[in-house]
């Protein structure tokens, strides 16, 4: 398939339409704002870190010195979850939300703020350690720059982490990452749910999110949504307290007894659900 | 400034090529010139550094795709918070009348998408593809392989 699809995909950007709305121009303004802003940010970030230095070379403050770091012992990728400590005010603004999500074998988090327009932190777990221009060490472990203004460091467990964010109106993008990455712990938790369990023919698994609403300081309950494809159509078990609902949904209690909550776009596709599950050892009972 | 008129010659030359990589992973042409619009800004935010890279056309190919992996993290989240079913219900739909390669590949989740661009349209190495999304060729692999299996299933069935 892989020679035809190479003609197919040529084939299908043959011809663009003459319009478009991208300008080189805009490119270049837009670039030397954010490049005057990174110059400044760049000076705070030094001042703060000469004031850090100062601090730490002075015996009298030494016992305001945290040290910071999670205890990982290793796991799958699947049972990390970051927890942030500090986040800038315009992503925490209007209460907002962790979400973390699952691709194939990628597992990925973005703290989202409430507001319109949504500032957000994004994180990626296990990253290799690749290389890049060098940053100031978080918690003394090594940290490089990639790309555009992703912060990728090392975790004291020896895993890589990266963070980067989207439409921070903070000037000092860097110096915000860096705090972000010096108070990030990540922490293992089980999985509730055996969603790599063996598929059935016609059964995709797509990904896994585990979603909390509220903020860090005033966590809710997780919620973990685990979405698959059935013959095309996705049903999602959500596994959690008070979910909310959409199409049509039954209850269950797993062998873990904890509560779920299988939602599909219609009652056939549930059907199926709940015979798969009693099938292939899920271990579901409907409430 | 050379260096911003060297820029402007580059990003005014590769812009239709960007855009033909952005409509791909992203299946819209509009959507394409706002990923390449947002690229070519942070192209040129580190020209310095894309120019000593040695492969200038591989850089820029870089941050496109990030753009849209980066881009593509905040509309799960989107879609997820809150839950309501809808768009899962368009996605659907989207599925059941598919008639073309476009909306099969609109079925592929981001990465999968983007391993199968680089390595079917841009004719990228594993190596290459694997620095190009910042992960390991193995996850290239998988993610190229899965995204070929999805790809055929979803033609097969129209």
């Amino acid at each position: 398939m892989s020679d035809g699809l190479t003609v197919q995909l040529h084939d299908l950007v043959r011809n663009p339409p003459p319009h478009t709305t991208i300008d080189v121009g805009r490119a270049v303004r837009g670039g030397r704002r954010r490049r005057r802003a990174r110059q400044v940010g760049g000076l705070a970030g030094a001042l703060a870190l000469a004031g850090a230095l100062a601090v730490f070379l002075n015996p009298a403050h030494r016992e305001a010195d945290t040290v910071a770091g999670p205890s990982v012992t290793g796991g799958a990728v699947l049972d990390r979850y970051p927890v942030f400590g500090w986040l800038p005010e315009s992503v925490r603004r209007g209460g907002g939300s962790l979400s973390i999500y699952d691709v194939d074998d990628e597992r990925a988090a973005i703290y989202e703020s409430g507001d319109q327009p949504k500032s957000a932190i994004l994180l990626d777990l296990l990253v290799p350690p690749g290389s890049g221009e060098q940053a100031p060490p978080v918690n003394g472990n090594p940290a490089f720059w990639v790309d555009d203004d992703w912060l990728r460091w090392r975790m004291p467990d020896g895993t890589w982490v990266q963070a980067g964010t989207n439409d921070l109106p903070e000037r000092d993008v860097r110096g915000v990452l860096h705090r972000v990455a010096s108070e990030l712990t990540v922490v293992l938790r089980p999985r509730s749910y055996a969603a790599d369990a063996l598929l059935p023919e016609g059964w995709r698994l797509d990904r896994i999110e585990v979603v909390r609403l509220g903020t860090e300081t005033a966590p809710r309950f997780w919620e973990q949504r685990v979405h698959y494809t059935l013959h095309g159509r996705p049903v999602t078990v959500r596994i959690g307290w008070g979910v909310s609902r959409a199409g049509a949904c039954l209850d269950a209690v797993s062998r873990q007894s904890e509560r779920v909550t299988l939602c599909a776009d219609d009652a056939e596709t549930l059907r199926r659900f709940d015979l798969y599950a009693v099938g292939e050892g899920l271990h579901l009972s409907v409430l | 400034m050379a260096a911003d008129a060297e820029f402007i010659e580059y990003a005014t030359a590769k812009t239709p090529w960007l855009r033909k990589v952005a409509y791909l992973l992203c299946g819209d042409w509009h959507q394409a010139d706002d990923l390449v619009q947002a690229a070519i800004t942070k192209l040129f935010v580190h020209w310095q550094r894309a120019r000593r890279a040695g492969n200038l056309d591989g850089y820029a190919r870089a941050v496109l795709v990030n753009e849209f992996l980066a881009e593509r993290r905040r509309f799960w989240a989107r879609w997820v918070v809150p839950w309501t079913g809808t768009d899962e219900a368009v996605a659907v739909q989207d599925l059941e009348t598919a008639l073309d390669l476009r909306t099969a590949l609109d079925a592929l989740p981001p990465r999968q998408r983007a391993a199968v661009v680089l390595r079917y349209y841009c004719d990228l190495s594993i190596e290459e593809a694997a620095r190009t999304m910042r992960c390991s060729p193995g996850n290239v692999k998988s993610q190229a392989s899965r995204g070929l299996a999805t790809l055929r299933r979803n033609l097969e069935r129209v």
